[in-house]
C-alpha cells in the first residue's frame, strides 16, 4: 500500500530545478553544487548552514546560494533534499512536470494508481500538489528521516547554534508535512509520530541519530502503523496545532492553500536562527578577539591560521640578532609560512 | 611546605580585580624576565626535584625545589631566540632546549655546558627526549613542517618525518609519540625499534590545536591516549584504541562565566598526574583546573590570576604542581606589557588531584 502514489514524481532541486532519480542523489547534488563552500570546499547540509559556516570560519557573507537559478537564490530558505520546499514552488513544479510528462507514462501511472485506491490515495494525492512530491512524500520522508539523523550527528557539535540548531533542518521539513496531514487523518499518524520525537530530539543532539534511524525504519508504514502512532500524536507540543485539526478528518483536496496559510511553527524559527548568528559572527572581522555565534568571543588575535607563538615571534624584539649560517633579515620567516599579522 | 617569599595580600572577592597570586601558592625565586613558555620537572632518576623553565627572554633557568618549599636558582643557559620547549633526558643529567632560533641544544647540567644538537629551517616548537631499550634520541618538531630525530652525537638527523603543516605541539611517553600540526592533523608514532608513523587521527576538535599530553592506563601503565587542548577553551580526551567510541569525548574549559559575551580562552598546557591519571589544564583566562577524565568531572578550579597561565608541569612524584603566570599573546600585541612581572608558582597537588572516589 505504501509506494504507489509518490514514486512517479521524481525528486527535484529547488535551487536549480534539476530532476533526479532519487532523493539521495538529489541531496548529494545539493551538497556538491549549492551547499559547498567556495573558500574551503567544505560541504554543508543546508543553505543557512553554508551561510553560517562562511561567516564563522571565513568571515564572509554570502548573499546567494551558489549555482542557483533566478529567484531561488535565497540563502535563508532551509531546503534539504525535497524538504523545506515552499508549497507554491512545489505546486509550480508539479504543474510543470505534469504538463511535460503528458506524453510520458508517468502521468498515466499516477492516474491509474489514484483511481485504484480510495480515500487514502486521494489524500496522498492531495498532498501531492501541496508537497510537490506528494506520492514521493511518505516513503521519501522516511529515508530522509534516517538520513537526516546522520547529518544531525556531525551537526551536533555545532553547539553554538544552540538546541534549535539541530532542530532547524528537522523542523523545516516537518511542519509542512504536519499541516497537510491535517486534512488527512490517516496521513497524520505517521507524520505526527515523526514530528513528535523529532521535536524533542532537537534537544538531544547526538541522540537524534538513534531516533532518526528508527524513523527511517518506519518507512513503509501501513494503516496499522498509523493506528499505533495516531495515539502518539498528543505529546508533541510543537505540533499542537495539528492535533485539533486531526479531528477535522475529511480530506480537503481543495484547500491546500488554506493549510498553506497556517503558520509553520518551526520553519520560520529555523530560518530565523541563522540570522542572529550571522549578524553576531559578522561583527567579528577585526584582529581582536573573534566573535563566535551565540555571543561568545575567542581570545585569540588575528585568525587562527597562526599560533600565538608564531604571531609573537614576528615582533622585532624576538628576532634573532646575530647572523648565523642563514640570512638574517627576517629569520623567523625563512622556511615557514605564517600569516602576516 | 612552608610558605616563603610570597607577599600576597588577601585576594579580592569583588571579581573585578585579581591579584598575581590569588591561590597563595609558592612563588619561585628569580623568575625569567619575559613570558615563560615551558616548564618541566626532573625525572625520578634524579633525587629531589629540579624545575626547568624556558622563556621568551631566550633563557632557560633551573631551580632546585627543596622539600620545605624553598626554590634555589641553580643555573641558566641562553639561546639566540625565545625558548619554546624543554625536555629532560631520562637520567636527569641533561636538559634539551628548543628555540625559535631554529636550533635545539643539549645542556649538560654537570658541566653547565650547552651544545647544539639539532637544526631546522624554522623555529623549533617542540623537543622531547626518547629513550628506548635500543636507542635514544631527541625528537624535535618545527614550524618547517618536519619532525626530526637526532642522535645527539651526530649533526645529521637519524630520521626525518615530513608533515603537511607546521608542528604545533607534541608529546612523548615511550613507546608512543603524538604530533599535531597547524592543519589539526594528528599523527601517532610508535617508537620501539625506531620512530615510525603508526596512525593518523581526525581531529576531535574544531579549532587550532595548542597542546597535547599523552596519558597512560592505570593497569599496565602504558600510554593509551592523549588529551588535546585547543584555542577554543576545549580539551579532547582521545583513546588510540577506544573499547567504545563513547570513551572519547571533549569538554569545555577556561571560559568566562560572568562576562557578556562569554570569553573563550586558549588552553595553553595540559599535564597529567603521574599516578592518579587526573589532569591539570591552564589557560589564558589566568586559571588552572584539575580534572578527572574517568569520572568526567572537574576536581578543582583555581581563582583567577591577573595574567594568563602560560605553562604547567607536575613533579615526577606527583606532589608539586608548577604553573607560570605570563602573558601568552592571547589578546595580541596591544596587551603586551614588558614591564609586567612573570611568575612561577608551586602548589602541593597531592590532595587536589586525587581522582574522584567512585560512588
Amino acid at each position: 500500500m505504501g509506494r504507489k502514489k509518490k514514486r512517479p514524481i521524481k525528486p527535484w532541486c529547488w535551487y536549480c530545478n534539476r530532476i533526479f532519480e532519487d532523493e539521495k542523489i538529489l541531496i548529494q547534488h545539493q551538497k556538491a553544487k549549492h551547499f559547498k563552500c567556495h573558500v574551503c570546499h567544505k560541504k554543508l547540509f543546508t543553505g543557512p548552514g553554508l551561510a553560517i559556516h562562511c561567516m564563522q570560519v571565513h568571515k564572509e557573507t554570502i548573499t546567494a546560494v551558489p549555482n542557483s537559478v533566478q529567484g531561488r537564490t535565497d540563502v535563508e530558505i532551509e531546503i534539504y533534499g525535497m524538504e523545506g520546499i515552499p508549497e507554491k514552488d512545489q505546486l509550480d513544479h508539479a504543474k510543470k512536470v505534469r504538463d511535460q510528462g503528458g506524453p510520458k507514462n508517468k502521468r498515466a501511472k499516477t492516474e491509474e494508481e489514484s483511481d485504484d485506491d480510495s480515500d487514502e490515495d486521494q489524500n496522498m494525492f492531495n498532498m501531492g500538489p501541496n508537497m510537490g512530491m506528494g506520492p514521493m512524500g511518505m516513503p521519501g520522508m522516511m529515508p530522509n528521516m534516517g538520513m537526516m539523523g546522520m547529518p544531525m550527528g556531525p551537526m551536533g557539535p555545532m553547539g553554538p547554534m544552540g538546541p534549535m540548531g539541530p532542530m532547524g533542518p528537522m523542523g523545516g521539513p516537518m511542519p509542512p508535512n504536519m499541516r497537510w496531514p491535517m486534512p488527512n487523518q490517516r496521513m497524520m499518524g505517521p507524520m505526527g509520530m515523526m514530528g513528535g520525537p523529532m521535536g524533542s530530539m532537537g534537544h538531544m543532539g547526538p541522540g537524534n541519530m538513534g531516533n532518526m534511524g528508527n524513523m527511517g525504519n518506519m518507512g513503509p508504514m501501513g494503516p496499522d502503523n498509523m493506528q499505533n502512532m495516531g495515539g502518539n500524536m498528543q505529546p508533541p507540543p510543537a505540533f499542537g496545532e495539528a492535533n485539533p485539526s486531526v479531528n477535522e478528518g475529511p480530506p480537503k483536496p481543495d484547500t491546500p492553500s488554506d493549510s498553506g496559510s497556517a503558520p509553520k511553527p518551526l520553519f520560520p524559527a529555523a530560518s530565523n536562527i541563522p540570522q542572529p548568528k550571522s549578524e553576531e559572527a559578522g561583527e567579528a572581522g577585526k584582529s581582536g578577539p573573534k566573535l563566535l555565534s551565540s555571543g561568545s568571543k575567542l581570545m585569540h588575535p588575528g585568525d587562527d591560521a597562526a599560533s600565538l607563538e608564531e604571531i609573537r615571534s614576528k615582533l622585532d624584539k624576538y628576532q634573532s640578532p646575530k647572523p648565523s649560517s642563514l640570512p638574517q633579515a627576517p629569520p623567523m620567516h625563512a622556511g615557514y609560512r605564517g600569516k602576516v599579522y | 611546605m612552608s610558605m616563603f617569599g610570597s607577599s600576597t595580600p588577601a585576594f579580592s572577592f569583588g571579581g573585578g580585580s585579581t591579584n598575581h597570586n590569588p591561590m597563595k601558592d609558592i612563588e619561585v625565586a628569580s623568575p625569567p624576565d619575559d613570558s615563560i613558555s615551558c616548564l618541566e620537572f626532573s625525572p625520578s632518576t634524579l633525587p629531589g626535584n629540579f624545575l626547568i623553565a624556558g622563556s621568551w627572554a631566550n633563557d632557560i633557568r633551573c631551580w632546585q625545589i627543596e622539600d620545605n618549599g624553598q626554590t634555589v636558582p641553580k643555573a641558566q643557559q641562553m639561546h639566540q631566540g625565545p625558548v619554546l620547549d624543554v625536555s629532560w633526558s631520562d637520567d636527569g643529567t641533561k636538559v634539551f632546549t628548543a628555540s625559535a632560533d631554529k636550533t635545539a641544544k643539549m645542556w649538560d647540567l654537570a658541566s653547565n655546558q650547552a651544545t647544539q644538537v639539532a637544526q631546522h629551517d624554522a623555529p623549533i616548537k617542540t623537543c622531547h627526549w626518547i629513550k628506548s631499550p635500543t636507542y635514544s634520541c631527541l625528537m624535535t618538531g618545527s614550524w618547517d613542517k618536519t619532525v626530526k630525530f637526532w642522535d645527539t652525537r651526530s649533526p645529521s638527523p637519524m630520521k626525518v618525518i615530513n608533515l603537511t603543516e607546521r608542528v604545533y605541539c607534541a608529546d612523548v611517553v615511550y613507546p608512543m609519540a603524538m604530533v599535531s600540526c597547524a592543519d589539526k592533523k594528528l599523527v601517532c608514532l610508535k617508537l620501539e625499534s625506531e620512530p615510525q608513523e603508526y596512525q593518523k587521527f581526525e581531529s576531535p576538535l574544531k579549532y587550532q590545536h595548542r597542546c597535547i599530553s599523552i596519558f597512560k592506563n592505570k593497569m599496565q601503565n602504558s600510554p593509551v591516549g592523549f588529551a588535546l587542548g585547543s584555542i577554543e577553551g576545549r580539551v579532547a580526551i582521545h583513546y588510540i584504541q577506544p573499547t567504545n567510541p563513547r570513551d572519547n569525548f571533549t569538554f569545555k574549559c577556561h571560559r568566562s562565566t560572568n562576562t557578556q559575551p562569554q570569553e573563550i580562552h586558549v588552553v595553553n598546557s595540559i599535564a597529567f598526574h603521574p599516578t592518579f591519571g587526573t589532569l591539570a589544564t591552564v589557560g589564558s583566562d589566568g586559571k588552572y583546573s584539575f580534572w578527572d577524565k574517568d569520572a568526567r568531572t572537574k576536581l578543582k578550579g583555581s581563582e583567577q590570576l591577573n595574567q594568563s597561565i602560560s605553562a604547567c608541569a607536575i613533579s615526577h612524584n606527583g606532589n608539586i604542581f608548577a604553573y607560570s603566570s605570563s602573558y601568552d599573546w592571547s589578546k595580541g600585541h596591544e596587551h603586551y606589557n614588558p614591564q609586567q612581572k612573570n611568575y612561577i608558582f608551586l602548589r602541593n597537588c597531592a590532595d587536589d588531584m586525587k581522582p574522584r572516589a567512585k560512588k
